[in-house]
């Protein structure tokens, strides 16, 4: 059992909110975690099997292939344990979008798309890419920072370098009044929540993925 | 085999070198941006080759160059300085060191060696020896390596192996069909750099090697029965490709054949027989898809030495995972514009990607301009170091 994060914290609001249960309090065994580590190993084994190419062009654009590719797996994954267990499986493929300097400015979109594209390969129909703008800290700016909730767009223009002076991880670390560890953000988390549709109001990327999820948990 | 080379001052190969060690070997595959220097390395091979065959001044106008073109423009020497390290039979290794002096067309310098050992051969100052004897003086004259003038029983087996080595290299890196179609009535030892003498090429393969050949064209295009080459009057020959269609047969003259079939029949004719060192730029050219997984095939075991220039990701792809990591050369520009090459799954962020990907998806995946900058400021963080360490 993997310890839970800020951000499946996140996940089971917006179910509980969907299916007016918390799978985290009732039955913590819905949660399954595969680490990057992980997928790679299954990928890296499976790669001499697969036929055919998967290129860069239109459906992913160039420096997204990991994202691509893990999407695919864990689209397959997912279908492989829906069989296994006689159940309807949802897959949320979380990744940062912080690029470089030198990526294109759309780098979030591509790499969103690429994600999309993954779990299609793998036909697989409820994927659901997670992928903040530039990093998961800036959504928990905007509900912890004086007045949350509101003008929360620029946010996602902050540096995803935790190097840079202005990056989103020192922020939220000056707003939580200590390092921004899973811990602190769990505590945080337990005290205050989290307005699911009030930071998708806010924030662009993550309506993305509020939406995308909610849609996914209504068609079960 | 040659196991390395470099180069001071030839064009954009201001100071460039590849070796055993970075990953020449058998089969060698040069990637890398449009302006990168890929051609040029494969220029300079063949430029060394003629210095040997003592024929530059052919050499030059053949590709309607002017010997001021060689030089770099990024380099203050004024003479282009080449090694070639070759392996000889024993398993020994040679290096061969020339000095071009671009006014008279000639090495002025010229050395052959092995590691940390004694000259075997010392070509300085209007002298040249060879192995122990007293320096002779040139009284003769000479274009390109004066190897290319002096008979081989003065010169010892090692120096002919290396002299042969270097001789051996062809390039064929203009290959175009559009030459292959002509008619040619020129001796042929080799199909010529753009193919131009494929025809007599041909005509001389008789034989067992020739029904090889055939026996080869037909696993790439599986109605290909034959080829001729007819001699007309005055020494003419003319290649057509009989082909069989429905039972029916039909012979083509080479200026109706298509591009692909041409292109492979010469890489085949080149590669099939000979003991060489095989260039090839944009090696996929003209050739469909569906013929790629064999190509990639025939040019790792052609039992020669090959490399080649390719944008292909499908190329890639089909080699293996160990060929990729040893044999796949990026080629790029640093900061000063000098050409300089890195295997490219040694890069970190490469390394993961082939862990998962394919070698050709992987390279397509690739943002092969950002990847310059990143190699670029390695090499500037390398060097930078090495002064440190000097320091």
């Amino acid at each position: 059992m993997y310890k839970l994060g800020p951000l499946t914290y996140i996940i089971d609001y917006i179910i509980e909110e969907v299916m007016q249960y918390s799978p985290l309090q009732t039955h913590l065994g819905t949660y399954r975690y595969y680490s990057e580590a992980y997928l790679t190993q299954r990928l890296a084994a499976k790669k001499n099997e697969r036929r055919g190419f998967v290129f860069a062009g239109r459906k992913h654009g160039v420096e997204t292939g990991l994202f691509f590719f893990n999407a695919l797996m864990l689209g397959e994954i997912s279908k492989e344990l829906e069989a296994a267990e006689g159940d309807v499986a949802v897959a949320i493929l979380f990744r940062d979008s912080d690029g470089t300097n030198s990526d294109p400015s759309d780098i979030w979109e591509q790499k969103k798309t690429s994600i999309e594209e993954g779990f299609r390969r793998a036909e697989f129909t409820r994927g659901v890419p997670m992928v903040p703008r530039p990093k998961s800290e800036s959504w928990f700016i905007c509900a912890a920072k004086e007045n949350p909730y509101q003008h929360c767009a620029d946010l996602e223009e902050l540096s995803g370098n935790d190097k840079s002076p202005n990056s989103a991880k020192k922020m939220l670390s000056t707003i939580l009044e200590g390092e921004a560890t899973n811990e602190r953000l769990l505590t945080w988390l337990e005290a205050n929540g989290m307005d699911c549709r009030k930071l998708a109001e806010e924030m662009p990327s993550f309506a993305k993925f509020y939406e995308r999820l909610i849609s996914v948990l209504h068609a079960i | 085999m040659i196991v390395g080379f470099s180069v001071n001052g030839f064009k954009s190969l201001a100071n460039f070198s590849l070796d055993e060690k970075t990953g020449l070997g058998n089969f060698t595959c040069l990637v890398g941006l449009n302006g990168a220097g890929k051609s040029s390395v494969l220029q300079l091979l063949d430029f060394a080759s003629h210095l040997m065959r003592g024929d530059v001044t052919n050499w030059l106008s053949k590709r309607g160059w002017s010997v001021s073109d060689l030089h770099s423009k990024l380099s203050n020497s004024s003479n282009i300085i080449i090694g070639i390290t070759v392996r000889v039979k024993s398993g020994k290794l040679f290096s061969w060191v020339g000095s071009f002096n671009r006014s008279s067309l000639s090495c002025t310098l010229e050395r052959i060696f092995e590691a940390e050992g004694e000259y075997i051969f010392n070509l300085t100052r209007g002298r040249y020896s060879i192995l122990n004897t007293q320096p002779s003086k040139i009284e003769f004259n000479y274009v390109g390596s004066i190897l290319s003038a002096l008979k081989d029983d003065v010169l010892s087996p090692e120096i002919i192996e290396v002299r042969n080595a270097i001789l051996n290299i062809r390039s064929l890196e203009l290959l175009s069909p559009h030459l292959m179609r002509n008619s040619s009535r020129e001796a042929a030892i080799d199909i010529g750099t753009g193919g131009e003498k494929l025809s007599p090429y041909l005509y001389n393969i008789k034989g067992k090697e020739r029904e090889k050949l055939t026996a080869l064209l037909r696993e790439f295009y599986p109605a290909v029965l034959d080829f001729k080459v007819k001699q007309e009057r005055a020494g003419w020959k003319k290649l057509s490709i009989i082909e069989e269609f429905n039972g029916e047969i039909i012979e083509t003259e080479a200026k109706h054949v298509n591009d692909g079939l041409l292109r492979i029949l010469a890489i085949l004719a080149q590669a099939g027989s000979g003991n060489a060192t095989l260039l090839f730029d944009e090696v996929e050219n003209g050739v469909n898809p569906e013929i790629v997984e064999r190509l990639v095939h025939l040019l790792q075991n052609t039992g020669q030495q090959v490399i080649v220039t390719t944008h292909s990701p499908m190329i890639l792809n089909y080699l293996s995972d160990e060929v990729a990591e040893k044999s796949v050369h990026f080629v790029y520009r640093t900061f000063d514009g000098g050409t300089r090459s890195r295997p490219l799954f040694s890069i970190p962020r490469m390394q993961k990607k082939l862990a998962i990907m394919g070698p050709g998806e992987a390279f397509v995946d690739t943002s092969l301009t950002n990847l310059t900058s990143e190699c670029a400021k390695l090499d500037a963080d390398e060097s930078s170091n090495l002064e440190k360490g000097a320091m």
